[in-house]
């Protein structure tokens, strides 16, 4: 089965077309990159148009601490790479969870939920995967207040 | 009513430290769960704490085998995002290299799978010629394995007319033991039985769980980053994306026998084809990038392989982030891992299953253990006392 997805400009056009003013900015960095920003509440609207466009891949889930809020990035596409960012504050960091539209984001989000703290609502398995089990509650180890610190020795 | 049945952290057939938590009724397995958490390494997190020139050489121990992978992709990242552009000669020297890493990593996880079905001899003689590869890869870059050829604005070496010539030579001779390989494959009755049917993705499957690499080109999901998203010479260099069908371990096998053949062909091809020039843009030594934020995606061993990274103006990135090709092949591995419908999975073909996506967890979860006079510890990169850093 071979894929066909549109190209940059008409990805643009589409989502300014399907989300007016919620599309906050979007930039075309390359041939076949594009960052676009979104407001929290159509983060996952953005995704679902996207499917409709023909953009069926969801390739990663990015954040990154920003200050105040933490930035979540979708990376979608095949043949085009669409990054669809959206912040989120953090004092309240909730999203809605991917996994109706690709089941394949669960583990994605898991990584995002323990890092981060950013916690997906709808995941249906918020579960330990890449920390130790006796990692402390709270402590998400990608935010910049975050300190690793030197193990004790063993000996 | 099930049972819990745990498989790893330490497996016989599974070198790296991963626990499968399997729910079993009787002999057949109906749920399962990856624990990826005891080798995380903490490397994103390591990434933002160094220079753009040092993250390069954190970015290339992220994975023993798909190294070149990853220094590409790093680079590649770190070029688009400064707007440097690496000559067109480094350009085809990174495919050869890049492509006889995918020969070396496909050939040992064809002795993996001989060795997770009780075939001996087939391990064995998948690893000794695998060493050919690893001999040209120490020729062109100096190692064998960690092979630190790429670098931001270009690679380190050349290739010169001898050395090419040996190459060509060695892989013509290589082509023709994997051709019996494949021919194994296909008539052993042994393999087929082991592998045929088992482990099944179905299309839909592939496309829904995100499945990338040979699972997604074994279950006839048509994705290559090669070919839909150039990011080398690719263009110039005629290859044809190897799809499957059979959306099973047998065809996953297939899939990546028949890639060692393009990739042979790949090389010769670029060897013969490659213009001559510069090999290295200078980059300055104080290398601050732009503000700024870039996507780079590879195709690596086993599958698309992404980068990305977020700049602030200063020397050191504000953000880091490696989407590894087996992480995105888990949910996949846990889908072929559970009974539905007509599929029933054996507790015997978990080793093939798990197996059948090529998993690195290192890439995935990475953690750091590093040997000091005999004793073990885990700790981050940047903990290690100065002596030790950098070699």
């Amino acid at each position: 089965m071979k894929i066909s997805e549109p190209g940059v400009e008409e990805v643009v056009d589409w989502l300014r077309d399907q989300l007016g003013n919620a599309l906050l900015e979007a930039k075309v960095t390359g041939r076949r990159r594009v960052f676009v920003r979104v407001d929290r509440e159509h983060f996952k609207a953005s995704l679902i148009a996207l499917k409709e466009l023909g953009v069926d891949f969801l390739e990663a889930l990015t954040g990154t601490d920003e200050g105040n809020g933490i930035e979540v990035i979708a990376h979608v596409g095949r043949s085009v790479s669409i990054a669809i960012k959206t912040t989120v504050p953090k004092e309240d960091p909730r999203l809605p969870s991917l996994v109706d539209l690709y089941p394949g984001a669960e583990i994605y989000e898991r990584e995002i939920w323990e890092m981060l703290g950013v916690v997906f609502e709808g995941n249906p398995r918020l579960a330990r995967t890449f920390l130790p089990e006796e990692w402390p509650k709270g402590v998400y180890p990608l935010r910049k207040d975050y300190e690793p610190k030197h193990p004790e020795p063993l000996r | 009513m099930g049972v819990y049945l745990p498989v790893g952290p330490q497996h016989p057939i599974h070198p790296e430290a991963t626990l499968i938590k399997l729910k079993v009724e009787g002999e057949y397995v109906v749920d399962a769960d990856i624990d990826a958490s005891f080798v995380h390494r903490g490397i994103e997190k390591a990434l933002e704490r160094k220079t753009y020139v040092q993250g390069l050489f954190l970015a290339e121990r992220i994975c023993g085998i798909c190294n070149a992978a990853h220094t590409i992709c790093y680079s590649i990242n770190i070029e688009g995002l400064a707007g440097i552009e690496a000559p067109k000669r480094a350009q085809w020297l990174r495919l050869i290299v890049e492509e006889l890493a995918r020969v070396s990593s496909h050939l040992l996880w064809l002795g993996l799978l001989a060795h997770s079905i009780g075939f001996e001899s087939l391990f064995m003689l998948a690893f000794r010629d695998r060493e050919v590869v690893l001999d040209l890869m120490e020729e062109i870059t100096g190692g064998r394995v960690t092979t630190g050829y790429n670098v931001i604005g270009g690679v380190r070496r050349d290739i010169d007319t001898a050395t090419a010539q040996k190459m060509k030579s060695s892989l013509a001779q290589l082509k023709e033991r994997v051709l019996k390989y494949k021919r194994l494959l296909e008539e052993d009755p042994i393999v087929r039985a082991r592998t045929v049917g088992v482990g099944y993705l179905s299309t839909s499957e592939a496309r829904e769980l995100l499945a990338v690499g040979p699972v997604a080109r074994a279950s006839a999901v048509s994705y290559d980053v090669r070919v839909d998203d150039p990011y080398l010479v690719h263009e110039e260099v005629p290859f044809n994306p190897v799809v499957y069908d059979t959306c099973d371990a047998w065809g996953r096998a297939m899939v990546r026998v028949d890639e060692i053949l393009e990739s042979i062909g790949m090389v010769t091809y670029a060897l013969d084809k490659a213009p001559s020039g510069e090999i290295r843009a200078r980059v300055p030594p104080v290398f601050k990038p732009p503000p700024g934020e870039n996507v780079a995606r590879v195709e690596a061993p086993r599958g698309e392989l992404l980068h990305y990274v977020r700049s602030d103006g200063t020397e050191k990135p504000y953000r880091y982030k490696v989407r590894t090709p087996t992480l995105a092949n888990l949910a996949a591995a846990i889908a072929m891992l559970r009974s539905q419908g007509d599929k029933v999975v054996h507790i015997a073909d978990v080793p093939v299953i798990f197996g059948s996506i090529d998993p690195c967890i290192c890439c995935t979860a990475r953690v750091l253990v590093v040997d000091e006079k005999g004793s073990v510890k885990e700790t981050f990169l940047e903990n290690l006392p100065a002596g030790r850093r950098g070699r």
